[in-house]
This record gives structure tokens, C-alpha cells and sequence, in this order.
């Protein structure tokens, strides 16, 4: 196509669309040329551009694009800053480790309790039936009885039967882990 | 060229009313999204420095113009910097992510919604071509060659296409 077609809005905006897709059938210099001077053919490239979009659109997002982009800026791209990414990692690993600690101690909380619990039930099952036996021998009443059996529970209790582990995650983690996620946030916020 | 500065109310309503469409026009001469920005982002500027002495009934032409200019000078600049990294043997990155369009100006689901009807009202010869050319990438001397029809009738049939589709065209938002 040259300078030569008809000049009517329907052949403008054939030209434009060629243009615009880049398309060899239309000398793209001369074109460009005519383009310097009539900004009505400009106006016609616009619309074509309109319409590329729209037919694009219509196509959906997944199709292929539909024109070969030929110079692009890919290589003024600012790179990615690699360290906000670093402290998101750091922050993740972070709070597993915290949930991960906690797990751990609850565990072996449980396991301590019911251990001590056990022993202190074999414990008191040696007293009451030392303490039967002593009454059989001796004849105690019965309120002597009960105040012996509650002297001799409490020395007989190790004394750290009842206390419960209280083993939780460090301070220091879990300030180091708030300070990570309170930083990573901001980041990723700007 | 006019020296005397334009008054920035009115740059800001060039701006409303033009930049979508000198965008378009940039991207086609660029190919480039983020080029044709800065194209129009220059003319605009170019248009408050200079653009005083400017007839108001010639402003859209005088920003065309500019526009046209400046993109062809990004354009040139480009390739030049294209061919220092490709000389120095830089490695590119994709532009697969470039070649994303941006449709805020025609994003309005009943505009696109009523350009797909008039696709779909399209004749069976005219969405042939128009799918073959804007969806398969293929020129048209390709196009005529598959399917055996002179290089004219493919154009023709695309030309005939395009009628029909702008016949019913809303009004252009150039806001974005």
C-alpha cells in the first residue's frame, strides 16, 4: 500500500491497522512519513490501536498476544530488591520455629506431668498401706489417723511433683520474630 | 515553534482529553507501553513550555506532531541502546512481561462485550482473516497465501472487518 490509496476513513484506518500490527504489506517509512504531516492519520492509528486492544481484550487474557512487540524496555527493568524477600523468609522460618518450640515443650510437659503424676500415685499407694499397717500394729483412732496420712503425704511427695514445666518459647525469639514480621511487613507496605 | 508557556489548566485538560489517544498513537510507532508514556509525558511538558502561541483549534494537531517526533526519537534511541547491549553481550531478560496490554481505557466490560458481538457478527471470510492476523500473528501476504485468495481480497476482507467493527464504536473515554 502506498501513497496512492484513497483517501477515505476506511482505507485510514486499514493502513492504521496495518501499521499498528506491523504488518510488511505496508511500507512502514513511507507511512511514518505521511504520519509527520497529517495528524489525522494519527488520529486513525490511535483508533486502530483501539481496537487491537478491544479485539484483545475480547480474546481474553490467556490468549497469545497479538502483535510481536518489537522494542521493548526490558532492559531499563529495575531489578528486584533481594533482601525484603530475605526477611520474609527469615520471618516464615521464624514463627515455625516458634510454633514448633511450643509444640515441642507442650509435649514434653504432658509427658513430665503424667510421669510425675504416676509416681506420686505409686507413692501414695506405699504410704496408705504403710500407714494401714502401722494402724493395725498400734490401733490409732481415726483422726490421728488422718492427720499422720496428710503429714506423712506431704513429706513423702518429692517436691517437685505437682509443679508444672512452665517451658515456653524465649523472650528472645519471640521478639526477634515479632521485630522480622513487623519489618517484613513494612517492606512489603512501601 | 511557539516559545511563550501554556497555562497549566490547560495542560491538565490536553491531558485529560488527549493522552489516551496519543498514547495509542505512540505505542504504534514505540511498540512499547512504557516508551509511549514517556513519549506523551514529553510532549506534555513540551506543550507547557512552548505550547502558548498555540491556536486552541490546533492544539490536538500540534500534540500529534510532537508525539510523532518524540516517539521516533525514542524509538531511535532505543534501538541504539538495543544494539550497545547486544554489542557488549549483555544478556536480555524476557519482554514476554512488556507484551502485557494495558486496556484501561477500553477495560468497560459492555464495550468489550460489544465488540465480541460484532466479532461474532462478522462474515465467516472476515473473522477468518481477522483471526488469522491478530490472533495466529500471520501477515497478510500469508494470509492470502493460505488461504489462496489475492493479497487484495485479504485486505479488503480486513478492511470491510474494521468498518463494522468501529460502525458501533461508543463515544472514546480518553480518561485512564
Amino acid at each position: 500500500m502506498n501513497n496512492k490509496t484513497p483517501n477515505n476513513p476506511s482505507t485510514h484506518l486499514l493502513e492504521a491497522m496495518l501499521y499498528a500490527l506491523n504488518d510488511p504489506a505496508l511500507d512502514r517509512d513511507e507511512y511514518e512519513q505521511r504520519l509527520a504531516n497529517d495528524p489525522v492519520l494519527g488520529e486513525s492509528v490511535a483508533e486502530a490501536v483501539v481496537l487491537l486492544q478491544g479485539i484483545q481484550a475480547v480474546s481474553g487474557p490467556h490468549t497469545k498476544p497479538m502483535v510481536t512487540i518489537a522494542v521493548s524496555s526490558s532492559d531499563q527493568r529495575t531489578p528486584v530488591a533481594f533482601w525484603p524477600w530475605s526477611i520474609s523468609i527469615a520471618a516464615s522460618i521464624a514463627l515455625i520455629a516458634c510454633v514448633g518450640w511450643r509444640f515441642f515443650v507442650f509435649e514434653r510437659n504432658n509427658h513430665n506431668q503424667l510421669a510425675n503424676v504416676q509416681s506420686a500415685n505409686v507413692q501414695l499407694a506405699n504410704v496408705v498401706n504403710a500407714w494401714s499397717d502401722l494402724q493395725q500394729l498400734d490401733g490409732l483412732d481415726n483422726a490421728e489417723d488422718a492427720k499422720l496420712r496428710s503429714v506423712g503425704l506431704e513429706s513423702e511427695l518429692s517436691p517437685g511433683t505437682e509443679e508444672v514445666l512452665d517451658e515456653d518459647v524465649p523472650d528472645w525469639l519471640i521478639s526477634a520474630s515479632i521485630a522480622t514480621v513487623t519489618v517484613s511487613i513494612g517492606e512489603a507496605i512501601q | 515553534m511557539s516559545e511563550r508557556p501554556l497555562d497549566p489548566e490547560t495542560v491538565a485538560d490536553c491531558n485529560r482529553e488527549f493522552k489516551g489517544l496519543l498514547e495509542r498513537y505512540a505505542w504504534a510507532i514505540v511498540r512499547d507501553w512504557s516508551l509511549a508514556s514517556d513519549a506523551v509525558q514529553n510532549c506534555f511538558v513540551a506543550l507547557a513550555q512552548f505550547g502558548g502561541d498555540v491556536a486552541p483549534e490546533a492544539r490536538k494537531s500540534w500534540l500529534f506532531k510532537v508525539v510523532h517526533r518524540e516517539a521516533l526519537r525514542i524509538r531511535s534511541s532505543e534501538i541504539r541502546y538495543k544494539q550497545s547491549v547486544h554489542d557488549a553481550g549483555a544478556v536480555r531478560e524476557t519482554q514476554a512481561i512488556y507484551e502485557v496490554t494495558p486496556l484501561e481505557s477500553l477495560a468497560k466490560k459492555e464495550q468489550i462485550a460489544g465488540l465480541g458481538k460484532r466479532i461474532e457478527a462478522l462474515s465467516n471470510e472476515q473473522q477468518q482473516v481477522l483471526k488469522l492476523r491478530i490472533f495466529e500473528d500471520r501477515t497478510f501476504a500469508e494470509i492470502a497465501e493460505q488461504l489462496q485468495i489475492p493479497l487484495g481480497t485479504a485486505l479488503s476482507r480486513m478492511r470491510l472487518a474494521l468498518d463494522r467493527l468501529r460502525a458501533n464504536e461508543p463515544e472514546e473515554d480518553h480518561e485512564q
